[in-house]
């Protein structure tokens, strides 16, 4: 098992959130999630999250109903139980919640923030393997200058300074965490 | 997990299909009634292409098109990634994140014989099986 288990939220969230007012009709929330290309709005009231709408909600609640989706407004039929994730939680406790909870989408949090969001899109990118293989393709495409033997910087692993770090399993590691 | 599993451990069995000359309306309501986000479509026993909810979204809410005006073959995907029930669920999981698709049909020779969800592979998440047997004990 290759997965890095220390991976936080806010390493593959998408940072900045999409959002809507729950006044808006639904045909408003579909315009915006096309040309977002997203699945998925943060439902707002003045500033604070209310709710997410998905195009599941509209499919499900709308169209199957053949309701007119310039009157019904997105407050009618938001999800309103959200599930919130702090950006500083493990990405394996967010998975596990979102796989028992089947939901595909989560605003993330810093405080009382809204800062992204995390799909299970992103979860994959962090599936086991997967950086490696992305990595190796980068390096096919890099030029073949040698990686230095040691860097400065935070260690990625307990993020203390180091003068020393060395990459060690695809991170940058400090002489004690390595 | 040991990277070893195979997609026909994790898929879904059995395919959810709607006609591509349904209409839209259709189409949401089995959506709703299976509690699904995709459906397979299908042209006498072919499978022609899949259409997910964010398809009926975009296409026919965003635009102003009528549901019950607009067939399911009109906004369907018809690139279709398929995968081997065979197949190693990593490797699949890597595609699937690559091309940015939530839903695989999944095929043995020619014959479709599952789904495989974004869901479904976080569910084999590494630790999240112990997880859930962990709770099972506590109940």
């Amino acid at each position: 098992m290759t997965f890095e288990e220390d991976v936080t939220v806010k390493e593959l969230m998408t940072e900045g959130v999409i959002a809507i007012q729950q006044e808006k009709t639904v045909k408003e929330a579909a315009k915006i999630l096309r040309e977002e290309g997203i699945r998925g709005l943060v439902v707002v009231d003045e500033e604070d999250a209310e709710g997410v709408i998905v195009c599941r909600d509209i499919v499900y609640q709308v169209v199957s109903e053949n309701n007119d989706p310039e009157e019904v407004l997105v407050e009618d039929i938001m999800s309103t139980d959200l599930i919130v994730a702090e950006e500083d939680q493990l990405l394996d406790d967010v998975a596990m919640a979102m796989a028992r909870n089947d939901i595909s989408r989560v605003p993330v949090v810093r405080d009382d923030m809204l800062v992204g969001i995390l799909t299970q899109t992103d979860i994959l990118r962090a599936w086991p393997g997967y950086a490696e293989v992305m990595e190796e393709e980068i390096e096919m495409e890099a030029d073949a200058t040698p990686r230095e033997t040691s860097t400065e910087g935070s260690c990625e692993s307990c993020e203390n300074y180091s003068e020393d770090l060395r990459e060690t399993n695809g991170m940058l590691l400090c002489e004690e965490c390595r | 997990m040991d990277g070893k599993v195979k997609l026909k451990e994790v898929m879904t069995d059995g395919v959810i299909a709607v006609e591509a000359d349904s209409n839209i309306v259709e189409a949401a309501s089995k959506l709703r009634q299976e509690d699904i986000r995709g459906l397979v479509v299908i042209d006498d026993e072919d499978a022609v292409g899949v259409v997910v909810c964010r398809d009926i979204a975009y296409d026919v809410i965003a635009e102003g098109e009528g549901a019950r005006e607009t067939e399911v073959r009109d906004i369907m995907s018809t690139d279709l990634i398929v995968a081997e029930e065979d197949e190693l669920l990593d490797d699949v999981a890597m595609a699937m994140s690559k091309n940015e698709v939530s839903r695989v049909p999944v095929v043995r020779g020619d014959m479709l014989v599952g789904i495989v969800t974004q869901s479904d592979i976080l569910r084999a998440w590494p630790g999240f099986a112990e997880i859930m047997q962990e709770q099972e004990v506590e109940e």
